[in-house]
């Protein structure tokens, strides 16, 4: 006798279970296809039409936001800033949670216990301020460079994260290189660097969502400085932009220079990203 | 002298490498992390606005604030705000989650969907919704116009109410699929022999769903919830960008409330206050989260 399958379905479930999600999986990506979509049409077009596919596709809208409203720079802005703070805060990130996974000192408890504690303790956008003042009193504030400092920490969820990762990789591998002469530095770089790369790979993209999603800080360190602007900074400007602000269809382009370049990473590295959010918010 | 150096050489391996590898994250730690806390745990208790020089003025602040109708309203905001949230997030995310674990086509295709938004800046994103729910040529009206929903234009964002609902729905779609995400790969944890053997023991599928996966999903979707009441609480970005507070205050949440005093351009800052209610806001997240914890462990 065949055993029937505890886990298959009854058609009427699943075609209940299927319309749930493809209803869902609509209303999530509306938005998104709105805004990709409304960037091909006329602006005419966008504010009649229901259709989300435009009659006629143009690329003006990328043109005039990439030439005359300065979107090539901020693009250049935003990628300089990116990828400084991802590979910064890796080298941090990877080298404190080597240090802390690896050796026993002085001080390792409180150091420890301060990073953990951190990640309770908020105070959210009056941070802000004091961070500002510390790039104005140090002229950081005049350059790109004000940015690259503030995201080249490490992070202290991805320490963690590297630490977990790094824990689970045998000592083995230290003794063998020790017994070679390898000093502790020459281990981190030629051992353990490479045995850590799928962790760096999770951590350097969760690290590149923030800083290119990044919007309120990037805002207020470069106000009055628009050459330094990032894309989501600038962006959210052109709504009040005068000479813009009925183009919503150069608005939408413009939106989308920074939107697009984070989805296609997101397609390419689903997998890292799923392990990343599952690991960081169960251990975190 | 040769002695001397080999001696350092061998203190510098097994002592000073490791401080001298940790220096710069914890350089950039204490200055961006700890610094901004201790500025505000000082100048809390200051009347500054950066221009005349900070006047120390004690628990001045404090009352100040505990007579502060605005900044009330903010808090109680703030909880209506989280707390609708809360209620639409989770139970949806717990949902499609539940549902994307059995056996269906195109599992990795749905769940990347629902993940899709929280790798979108919400800055970015604002624009496309101020567009959308605009009142005159916004694509919600047109269609809800077209379905026969409606008879006039809503202007969603310029009623209290409805801006206020704006505002949960845009922020429940900016974050849920990180918890759809969560709870689906803690469902995935359970061992697929227990369902076969509460299944060759006759147990059924809502038996099972009840008395087993549920109790089994807890300990993690314990501490899925914690951190979605904790980011709810801090809400900033959705609210910032999309009303900024407004109608009339309407969807105005403790940390825009507190963003204003140090920024909004038009009134003279007020450092010393904002820092104040940072502190506040802190302490009422704390509460909420120790009593969150406190709930549970009777439970247990």
């Amino acid at each position: 006798m065949k055993r029937k399958n505890p886990n298959s379905l009854n058609p009427v479930i699943e075609l209940i279970i299927y319309v749930i999600l493809i209803l869902f999986t609509i209303i999530t990506l509306f938005p998104i296809t709105y805004s990709i979509m409304g960037s091909f049409k006329d602006t005419q077009e966008l504010m009649v039409s229901t259709s989300l596919i435009p009659k006629k596709f143009t690329f003006d809208n990328y043109i005039y936001a990439w030439n005359k409203i300065n979107y090539a720079r901020y693009t250049l802005n935003s990628v300089i800033v990116s990828i400084s703070c991802v590979i910064l805060s890796l080298l941090n990130s990877s080298m404190t949670a080597y240090v802390l996974s690896r050796r026993e000192f002085k001080g390792k408890k409180i150091i420890k216990t301060m990073y953990l504690l951190s990640m309770f303790i908020s105070v959210g956008p009056a941070a802000i301020y004091p961070t500002y003042g510390i790039l104005v009193g140090t002229g950081l504030n005049k350059s790109l460079l004000g940015l690259v400092v503030i995201g080249a920490g490490g992070g202290v969820s991805n320490i963690f994260l590297t630490m977990g990762y790094l824990n689970g990789v045998s000592k083995d591998y230290d003794d063998a290189a020790r017994i070679d002469g390898c000093s502790f530095f020459k281990i981190y770089v030629q051992i353990m660097l490479p045995l850590m790369l799928p962790i760096i790979g999770v951590v350097g993209l969760l690290v590149f969502r923030g800083i290119w999603n990044s919007y309120l800080l990037p805002m207020i360190v470069t106000m009055g400085q628009p050459e330094l602007q990032t894309l989501p900074v600038a962006t959210v400007n052109l709504k009040s932009a005068g000479d813009t602000a009925t183009m919503w269809s150069v608005m939408l382009a413009a939106a989308n220079i920074s939107l697009i370049p984070m989805i296609i990473v997101y397609i390419l590295c689903n997998k890292q990203f799923v392990n990343g959010i599952t690991a960081g918010g169960i251990k975190g | 002298m040769k002695k001397k150096k080999k001696m350092f050489g061998e203190w510098f391996e097994d002592v000073g490498i490791t401080y001298v590898m940790l220096l710069p994250n914890f350089i950039l730690f204490l200055a961006f992390v700890v610094y901004p806390i201790i500025w505000t745990l000082r100048y809390m208790m200051f009347d500054y606005n950066g221009v005349t020089a900070a006047k120390f003025t004690g628990i001045t602040n404090f009352i100040k604030a505990f007579h502060d109708a605005y900044w009330w309203n903010a808090v109680m905001n703030t909880l209506r705000i989280a707390g609708l949230k809360l209620l639409i997030e989770i139970p949806l995310a717990m949902i499609l989650a539940v549902l994307l674990n059995t056996k269906i086509k195109g599992k990795s295709f749905f769940r990347g969907a629902y993940f899709l938004p929280t790798v979108t800046s919400m800055a970015t994103m604002s624009l496309a919704f101020s567009f959308m729910f605009s009142p005159y040529n916004g694509i919600i009206n047109m269609l809800l116009k077209n379905w026969g929903l409606i008879s006039e234009n809503i202007s969603f964002l310029e009623n209290p109410t409805s801006a206020f609902i704006t505002v949960v729905i845009i922020s429940v779609w900016s974050v849920f699929g990180q918890n759809v995400l969560l709870i689906l790969s803690g469902l995935q944890n359970i061992p697929e022999e227990i369902y076969e053997s509460a299944a060759v023991d006759g147990a059924n599928k809502v038996h099972i769903f009840f008395k087993m996966t549920i109790p089994m999903i807890l300990p993690i979707f314990k501490i899925i919830l914690m951190l979605a009441i904790i980011g709810s609480l801090g809400i900033f970005d959705p609210i910032y960008l999309i009303t900024n507070g407004g109608p009339n205050h309407a969807t105005d949440v403790m940390a825009t409330n507190i963003y204003g005093y140090y920024f909004n351009t038009g009134s003279v800052p007020q450092y010393g206050y904002g820092a104040t209610l940072s502190f506040i806001s802190s302490i009422i997240i704390g509460i909420i989260t120790v009593l969150y914890m406190r709930l549970q462990k009777k439970e247990d």
